[in-house]
């Protein structure tokens, strides 16, 4: 990860914290962010084909006939079952979090002070687990 | 009202007011970034007046899901803009009885508390935003 460009993906309809998240990865030298308000948005950017996306689990709770995360979350796991996608929240509740690993997000980060380093910490791990998965193929090839 | 002149960044002076709001983080977040500073204040005051606008009208209507909505949306932000605890666990109470069984009088007192402050800190906070711009002319 450490030279590569990463094409990062965030989607919050909360636009405080939005930018304050591509404040803080513009602020990284290795991320291309692309920030969307809405899970329709983010759907209609997928072709650029994100390495990571970041998504709010409550994109409906104010504008009720917007898509909500975990519908945002099933249609990109439709279009891309291979795309990482973290889930964000205010709150900190386990079904929660339960219903966004269930419905196969990466992990889920809770809106506080320290979820810009839980959120840095949780993509590092991805791109790690990704290069032992393509080290592993390769010697798979050769056997 | 105490004020506090400290010095941020080599350009830019900031004039924190110690109130219901506290810049620190945001300083902190942005490496004093004026623009990003600016940037930051603008976005909070062009999303939350309407969130406590909503608030205070889906408690008039007795829309707890909406209620509970907007205060779920609006909590995230008040550590960013550093308002002190004890708000963001009003708003915090104000969205469980929402989203149980509800207590309108509690309610009632919380909201108007909340918009209170939230009015408060719309005030600060435009100061401190032509404090900023003044600096940076």
């Amino acid at each position: 990860m450490k030279n590569e460009m990463v094409k990062l993906f965030l989607v919050d309809d909360d636009i405080v914290f939005l930018k304050l998240l591509e404040m803080e990865f513009s602020q990284l030298q290795n991320f291309i962010i692309h920030t969307f308000v809405t899970g329709e948005l983010c759907l209609a950017n997928m072709n650029q084909q994100p390495d990571v996306v970041i998504l709010d689990y409550h994109l409906d709770g104010v504008e009720k006939k917007a898509m909500n995360g975990i519908e945002t979350l099933d249609k990109i796991k439709t279009m891309n079952a291979d795309t990482p996608v973290i889930m964000l929240s205010a709150q900190d509740k386990i079904d929660v979090a339960i219903e966004c690993i269930h419905h196969r997000a990466v992990d889920y980060v809770m809106k506080s002070e320290t979820a810009f380093m839980h959120l840095q910490k949780i993509i590092s791990h991805i791109f790690s687990a990704k290069k032992i998965e393509m080290e592993l193929k390769w010697y798979m090839n050769r056997m | 009202m105490k004020l506090i002149k400290e010095k941020k960044g080599p350009d830019i002076t900031v004039i924190a007011k110690i109130s219901c709001i506290n810049l620190d983080y945001l300083l902190k977040r942005t490496k004093s970034n004026p623009v990003l500073m600016m940037e930051m204040i603008s976005l909070y005051l062009e999303q939350t007046p309407p969130m406590v606008s909503m608030m205070k009208q889906s408690f008039i209507d007795k829309d707890w899901r909406l209620l509970s909505a907007t205060l779920h949306k609006m909590i995230p932000s008040f550590s960013i803009m550093g308002f002190s605890a004890d708000v963001e666990n009003m708003a915090r109470t104000v969205k469980a009885l929402a989203d149980g069984p509800q207590q309108i009088e509690t309610i009632a007192e919380m909201v108007a508390q909340l918009e209170r402050v939230c009015k408060q800190a719309f005030i600060k906070l435009e100061q401190e935003f032509m404090n900023i711009k003044k600096a940076m002319q």
